[in-house]
């Protein structure tokens, strides 16, 4: 049944799901193209990380010393890290994902919210080999993990829902705004600064504290630490910052739905 | 069973809104709406037709007539401004060849990639892999990026894993247009393969030979709207006669000191309408309408085919005293040209009266241009097969060597 675009939006979860195997093959598609005519390939997923974290430990250790709570620095940053380069890697990739393949918007059907979707999840590939450095690190370091190291994975669900969300957001307005191109990397740059990525919320007063978790990153980046190495952590800022993902999620969901009936037109 | 009903289907392009690329345009415009409704465009409007399972229906029009919107909208790539559209059955829509093929990836990963766009499932994908290969001749270069792939290599891959689509209604948009002849021939092949086995089909092209061959239902649409529907006969027919009918030859400048003067000639199709179309398989007639001032023993009418090189096909010529025994000022002469005879290709007239001694009268060289086109001869894949028609005769003499 084809009808004009109606005035709510309706997801389709059964059809969603229908196309699953798309979803599959693109994103094996992106992780593949990724780094195809590159010099050193899957490197890259290892020195960002590395180079970014020694530059910060340099930085941050001799120059301003934060409390984070008897955690090594290069861990406290390298943790922040693995998970902002992916936040910041997969929306520059989503953003993109529909100018990318514009073929596929204007000559095939499939539920549009798979394209940047799949640029997401193909991103999440550096996010493991960013894991792996950090359990490379945690043991150089003779970090115990504590039981609560079993949440950390729900902490990095909620980065890539993060991640997602602002993709499929970003990947829509760009399709309509080529003017995402140019604000987007300066909005990532504001957004770094704006998270607890290189410093603690410790150094933060109790009332911005809650003023920063409206920035779900703060939540995500302070709940996985605190798995990790077993430092005490907010449980406020955590909620606050659940409670702010859930809504931008929705309304990043509800403004590429009312934007994707026109992609084909106007793409 | 209807296999797909479109009601009033509309749709409405906003060409000042579509450009508004930038952030500014955009909030500009919010402040000024409406105000640029000149530039918009009704792509369909008010299309209305059912399509019965295992038909395949033709879609023909000039470029511009809604073609390609309307194959959009019913491979949901578009939405309609107003009207439904209801589809029984998965769809698999071909508007493209290769639609997300990357340069970087090998055929062998382009196929299950571009088979899983086309809304293929992987195991159907794995099922169907070896006949997709062998169909695309390409066994060789399977792991090689499709970026070393010559063009023709690339397109035989593309078509491969679309003609191996097995939705129950196919939708096609001008894909045969790519290759070879031979590999042309194959895919044409393969559509009818695809329409006899009961599968609907809603095809594209600007070949009206091959649509004539495979397809048994014509639509045609004109700026938007359905002009026409019915068996791809009648809807081919009706699209020559309405092309371009303005061939007409008028004398506009009268030479009075003329003896014999011929003042119209035009081409009328065996319905006796003007046309400068006909299909290959069409009786067509040359008329003209001729002045004299008094009867001349002798004159004769000539009338010639000129190819597109302004060659001739053919000559042929008529004593005016055959055609009126009594003197008449004015006469109307028709000449009819048989059907299955002139090959489909360019053409024009040269028409002469001429004494006997061979003094010209009046002579009109490449006028009324006309076309001959192919409706779907057993010869269509071939883009010119020269400027006649023949049955020819094959015959076995012996089966070695000539004994």
């Amino acid at each position: 049944m084809i009808k004009p675009a109606g005035r709510w939006f309706e997801l389709n979860f059964a059809e969603l799901w229908a196309y699953r195997e798309l979803l599959y093959f693109l994103t094996w598609r992106d992780l593949k193209i990724r780094y195809k005519q590159t010099a050193i390939g899957i490197a890259w997923a290892v020195l960002q990380p590395v180079v970014t974290t020694a530059l910060f430990t340099i930085l941050f250790s001799t120059l301003a010393r934060f409390d984070t709570q008897n955690v090594p620095y290069p861990l406290f940053a390298l943790s922040g890290l693995i998970i902002w380069l992916f936040v910041h890697t997969s929306i520059s990739m989503a953003s993109s994902s529909f100018v990318n393949n514009t073929n596929l918007v204007t000559k095939v059907y499939f539920p549009r919210l798979i394209v940047p979707v799949a640029a997401t999840l193909a991103t999440l590939f550096d996010l493991i080999f960013g894991i792996g450095l950090l359990i490379i690190l945690m043991l150089y370091f003779g970090i115990v993990p504590t039981p609560m190291i079993l949440l950390a994975p729900v902490f990095i669900f909620l980065a890539l829902v993060q991640a997602a969300a602002f993709g499929t957001l970003f990947s829509a307005l760009n399709v309509r705004f080529r003017d995402v191109k140019f604000a987007l990397p300066f909005l990532l740059q504001i957004w770094m600064i704006a998270s607890p990525l290189f410093y603690p919320t410790t150094i933060l007063s109790e009332k911005w504290k809650l003023v920063f978790a409206l920035n779900p990153l703060t939540g995500i980046l302070e709940g996985f630490r605190s798995t990790l190495f077993g430092t005490s952590v907010d449980w406020r800022v955590i909620g606050i910052s659940c409670v702010s993902l859930l809504l931008l999620a929705l309304v990043s969901l509800f403004i590429f739905k009312k934007m994707e009936d026109d992609f084909a037109d106007i793409i | 069973m209807q296999a797909i009903s479109v009601e009033n289907l509309s749709k409405l392009y906003y060409f000042g809104d579509a450009r508004g690329y930038s952030l500014r345009e955009s909030i500009t415009g919010f402040f000024k709406r409406s105000a640029d409704e000149k530039h918009d465009l009704w792509a369909l409007r008010d299309v209305s037709f059912e399509v019965s399972q295992g038909d395949t229906v033709g879609i023909i029009g000039n470029n511009g007539a809604g073609k390609s919107t309307l194959l959009k909208i019913l491979s949901r790539i578009t939405k309609p401004t107003t009207g439904t559209a209801k589809i029984h059955g998965r769809v698999g829509s071909l508007l493209e060849v290769g639609t997300g093929f990357h340069n970087e990836l090998s055929g062998r990963e382009n196929i299950v990639l571009n088979g899983a766009i086309l809304g293929m499932k992987r195991t159907e994908i794995a099922k169907k892999f070896d006949e997709i290969v062998e169909f695309s001749e390409i066994e060789k270069f399977l792991d090689t990026p499709v970026k070393h792939y010559s063009s023709g290599m690339y397109m035989r891959l593309a078509f491969a894993i679309a003609a191996h689509l097995e939705p129950e209604v196919l939708i096609v948009d001008e894909v045969l247009a790519v290759g070879d002849i031979n590999f042309q021939r194959k895919c044409l092949g393969k559509m009818g393969e695809v329409s006899r086995s009961g599968r609907t089909v809603l095809f594209v092209s600007h070949n009206l030979g091959s649509l004539g061959q495979i397809c048994n239902k014509g639509l045609l649409l004109d700026g938007g709207r359905m002009t026409a529907y019915g068996s791809i006969e009648e809807t081919i027919g009706k699209y020559l006669s309405s092309a371009e009918t303005e061939r007409k030859f008028m004398l506009d400048e009268p030479d009075e000191s003329r003896e014999m003067q011929i003042d119209e000639v035009f081409i009328t199709n065996a319905e006796g309408l003007l046309t400068s179309e006909v299909a290959h398989d069409e009786d067509f007639f040359l008329e003209f309408k001729t002045r004299a001032k008094r009867k001349r023993r002798g004159a004769m009418f000539c009338v010639a085919l000129l190819n597109k090189n302004r060659e001739r096909v053919f000559t042929e010529h008529k004593l005016v005293g055959d055609l009126m025994p009594e003197y008449a000022d004015r006469v109307h002469v028709r000449f009819a040209i048989p059907r299955n005879f002139i090959a489909p290709n360019k053409y024009s007239f040269l028409v002469q009266i001429f004494l006997p001694d061979g003094e010209l009268i009046h002579n009109l060289f490449d006028i009324c241009p006309f076309g001959i086109t192919d409706t779907g001869s057993e010869l269509s894949a071939y883009k010119d097969y020269g400027f006649v028609q023949i049955k020819g005769d094959w015959q076995r003499i012996s089966t070695d060597g000539g004994n």
